[in-house]
């Protein structure tokens, strides 16, 4: 039984008339909130489609394809619940970056667990959602393994490490927006995301070295 | 190279990494430039870095949900819960909260079962009331009276070695 079952019932009472998407669409952070607390469909469509994309992403980069469609839906059932306690002391991202990293910890530690964890190939959903390429296929697929790899890289990272590298190297987040979310101060950030990156750069420096020994 | 030497060692991977995306300032900054200028292998390094940072960006960012994706989304968050059983929460407190509750007592009930008479009121009254003594004072009956210094003088046999 997922959280999201349990608690569906906990939600805001959100009522099913058709809603304005335009509207909502120019909805700012606050009144996005509020909507969500007042339980209307089109601000609760409009967090979606804004926030979304950043939340799968996230999830996928932290805990691989597997179930990651519950793990978003799990994510977003967290918000709504807990959309009254935000301040808006931070930036909406922040509070819903934070709600994320926080459900990858806590799913990381249930697999680990149950011994479920595993290593992940190429997600699926990278799979299922690329968009038509038109580069030349030989350099499309140089390219694809690349990221295959970088991804299965990242994934064999520290925990501690892989979420530095997410935030900062995927998503493009300041070091004091990271410090906030992961909960450490700045300079451990820093100091944790030069380990990463070393880390990184040693084990894809050995991975060009084979694909161009492999080519020659 | 953490401080790097514009003319002997090269510029680490990580320090690199920080100059490609912009994070160095002012002297850790230049030196890396100076480095780079007058360095082909770290030129190449930086080339290729760069190239793996944009594939990894790229990787990240082509994963989207699809609209089948956002819609289920919308519609699970919308819709109301099916009906469920009660015993699927109830069973997970018990589990979550009552278990460790259980077996603490279970604990304490183990460590005191040693001292019944320390602990149970009611048995410790239970016992007094029973007790030849108190049968003896508390007689209205000559019968009932010799019947309590019988059980005394029982009990005093048992205890002789």
């Amino acid at each position: 039984m997922r959280d999201t079952d349990i608690k569906k019932t906990e939600l805001p009472n959100v009522s099913l008339e058709p809603h304005n998407s335009a509207a909502a669409a120019t909805l700012s952070e606050t009144d996005l909130i509020a909507g969500c607390r007042a339980g209307r469909p089109e601000a609760l469509a409009e967090l979606v489609k804004r926030y979304q994309p950043a939340v799968l992403r996230i999830c996928v980069s932290l805990l691989g394809s597997r179930e990651v469609d519950d793990a978003v839906q799990d994510i977003f059932v967290k918000i709504l619940r807990r959309c009254d306690r935000f301040e808006g002391r931070a930036a909406l991202f922040t509070w819903i970056y934070e709600i994320t990293l926080n459900h990858c910890r806590d799913e990381l530690r249930r697999r680990k667990r149950k011994r479920w964890f595993s290593l992940q190939a190429l997600p699926t959903a990278v799979v299922d959602n690329i968009p038509e390429n038109t580069r030349p296929v030989s350099e499309q697929i140089e390219t694809e393994e690349l990221q295959r790899r970088l991804h299965r890289e990242i994934q064999q990272l520290k925990p501690k490490h892989r979420e530095l590298v997410v935030l900062r190297d995927l998503e493009g987040l300041a070091y004091e927006e990271i410090a906030r979310i992961s909960g450490i101060d700045v300079k451990l950030v820093k100091s944790r995301l030069f380990e990463a990156r070393q880390i990184l750069s040693r084990k894809m420096k050995a991975y060009v070295e084979e694909a161009s020994h492999a080519s020659k | 190279m953490q401080a790097s030497d514009a003319k002997t060692s090269h510029v680490d991977d990580a320090t690199l990494w920080a100059w490609q995306r912009a994070e160095l300032e002012g002297a850790p900054a230049h030196t890396v430039q100076a480095h780079l200028a007058a360095c082909l292998a770290c030129r190449e390094r930086a080339a290729h870095l760069q190239q793996l940072l944009t594939a990894m960006q790229a990787g990240h960012h082509r994963v989207q949900p699809t609209l089948a994706q956002q819609m289920q989304l919308v519609r699970a968050l919308t819709e109301p819960a099916p009906p469920r059983s009660i015993w699927v929460p109830v069973s997970e407190r018990l589990v979550r909260w009552l278990a460790p509750a259980v077996a603490v007592l279970a604990v304490l009930f183990l460590l005191l079962r040693g001292e019944p008479s320390a602990t149970s009121s009611s048995t410790l009254t239970e016992d007094v009331i029973d007790a030849p003594e108190t049968a003896l004072f508390t007689a209205t009956t000559e019968e009932q009276m010799q019947q309590a210094m019988l059980e005394l003088m029982l009990r005093a046999n048992e205890q002789q070695p």
